[in-house]
């Protein structure tokens, strides 16, 4: 025999056990019991699972806030999609951006175009029966002041390139189908804008109301720039002589098309080339006797320029009138030297 | 003796029943006694079975690391006899309880015996109502009461001793009551 079991035998007692079994009771329903043991464990993991959760959507929330809160301060007041171009507000209709300009979708029934937009925005039509009739278009209103072709900025940047209306054309108090833009004259004026039906004016506007339009098509409203990273445009003004070029500069190149020219009365400024690296001007006088020649050219990070000026001799038989002439350009060649 | 019930254990998904079922092996196998002793201890039936439940509601949660013990049903036991022992349970459960026990009926008057049995129990020190419960209603050896309780099995022997012949004075004493009345 087990020795611990001997030991145990001299405690044992039949009466005891009896008697304190029944104080302990009948064996209680053990199945009753389990059911309810899986009941409290079923409410902790749930408690569990609920405290997670909640932990869980409280540092997304906040992440999202801070995120939201550094990456736009204008995510409150303007969404633009960089994808579409399409300004959107909660309503759909109309938005603001911080430098002034308003923005307004015109929506029309017989839209030949799709326009990408939130799943909400009633007004975005789904079906074109006429497609050469352009319906959605944004309309852009600048209330301070003339932006160059509508541009819609994310962030009230004055280096975004437009993204939208790019052409500008007179307001009307109806706005014509075609693309059409109109010159701002009222500012802070917002566009109001109607929801028409097929076959009369599609949309109607105040007649004061600066508005630049143009019909979006997908292609159309595609940012030609992504907003988020804007060009910068620098203007430089070099003279020479009697005159003078002003041109900008993006990226470090000149912007062929933004060449222009100043020069003093009796002078004539010619533009012999335009390059992205190099702009030549040619500023001559009445009669042709005075040259001078700019050329400014963009060198690494450099922007130099030259300057000839070239003054020709005439000769003694010429009239009077040309002398005259001739002591003119003279004097207004010194004088700009 | 015990009521052996199945338990049924689809409620849990696949994943969570091979734990599930050990579980409730467990429970089948040791639920009744522990409710018994705890009983003994307490004196209270429903506090008892509260106190195991919830001892095995933690093993239930924490049974891939219990799982590992030597001896799970010791660390359930221990779990409940400490909530007996602390009091954890909420004052609204303890009035609960005490509601339901004055709802029921009156055991105490239809057994006076056990009654007298409780009344003497109470009066013994909580160690030897332990040390008692687990010798007489669980059938614990020496060694294995000194593992649940983490004491000597010689405080075992002497907290037996003692609540023995306390007992036994009583049962002397019932069974001399009987016999005058005869």
């Amino acid at each position: 025999m087990n020795p611990m079991d001997r030991m145990d035998d001299e405690f044992r007692d039949s009466d005891i056990s009896s008697l304190l079994g029944r104080v302990g009771g009948d064996a209680p329903a053990t199945n009753v019991a389990y059911q309810e043991v899986l009941g409290r464990v079923r409410r902790v993991r749930q408690r569990r699972t609920i405290a997670a959760t909640l932990g869980a959507t409280v540092a997304i929330v906040g992440i999202g806030a801070v995120v939201i809160q550094s990456g736009s301060r204008d995510s409150d007041r303007i969404a633009l999609d960089p994808r579409s171009a399409v300004v959107t507000t909660p309503d759909g209709s109309m938005v603001t951006t911080p430098d002034g300009v308003v923005v307004t979708v015109i929506t029309q029934p017989d839209d030949s175009t799709t326009v990408p937009s939130k799943p909400g925005d009633s007004s975005a039509p789904t079906s074109d029966p006429n497609p050469s009739t352009p319906t959605n278009a944004v309309t852009s209103t600048p209330t301070n002041s003339v932006s160059p072709g509508g541009v819609n900025r994310p962030t009230g940047s004055d280096d975004t390139t437009t993204t939208l209306a790019p052409t500008t054309t007179k307001p009307t108090p109806t706005t014509s189908p075609a693309p059409s833009a109109t010159k701002p004259t009222m500012p802070s004026v917002p566009v109001t804008t109607r929801p028409t039906t097929p076959g009369t004016t599609p949309v109607v506007t105040r007649p004061t109301t600066p508005v630049v339009t143009r019909p979006t098509t997908p292609a159309d409203t595609r940012p030609s720039v992504p907003p988020s990273a804007p060009p910068t445009v620098d203007t430089i003004t070099r003279a020479c002589g009697a005159g003078a070029i002003k041109v900008d500069v993006v990226n470090k190149a000149f912007v062929v098309g933004s060449v222009q020219t100043v020069v003093l009365p009796g002078f004539q400024a010619t533009i012999t080339s335009a390059k992205e690296t190099s702009i030549e001007a040619r500023f001559t006088s009445a009669q042709g006797r005075v040259t001078a020649t700019l050329k400014v050219r963009i060198t690494g990070n450099a922007i130099k320029h030259d300057c000839d000026i070239e003054v020709e001799k005439k000769a003694n038989d010429d009239d009077n009138d040309a002398g005259d002439e001739s002591s003119d350009d003279n004097n207004g060649a010194r004088a700009d030297d | 003796m015990d009521n052996f019930e199945p338990v049924t254990i689809s409620s849990f998904s696949d994943s969570k029943i091979s734990d599930s079922a050990d579980v409730a092996t467990l429970f089948n196998l040791h639920y009744s006694r522990l409710v018994r002793s705890l009983t003994v201890i307490c004196g209270n039936s429903e506090e008892a079975a509260d106190a195991v439940q919830e001892a095995f509601v933690k093993a239930h949660l924490k049974w891939r690391k219990i799982s590992t013990y030597d001896d799970p049903v010791g660390w359930i036991r221990r779990v409940a006899i400490n909530k007996v022992r602390d009091g954890h349970r909420s004052r609204v459960r303890r009035e609960r309880v005490v509601d339901r026990l004055s709802t029921l009926p009156n055991v105490t008057s239809e057994i006076p015996e056990i009654d007298e049995v409780a009344g003497l129990l109470a009066t013994l020190p909580k160690q030897q109502r332990a040390v008692a419960a687990m010798f007489y209603v669980e059938q614990m050896s020496v060694l294995e009461i000194a593992a649940a309780l983490e004491i000597s099995d010689g405080a075992v022997k002497f907290h037996l001793h003692q609540a023995r012949e306390k007992l036994r004075a009583h049962i002397e004493a019932a069974r001399a009551n009987e016999e005058s009345d005869r």
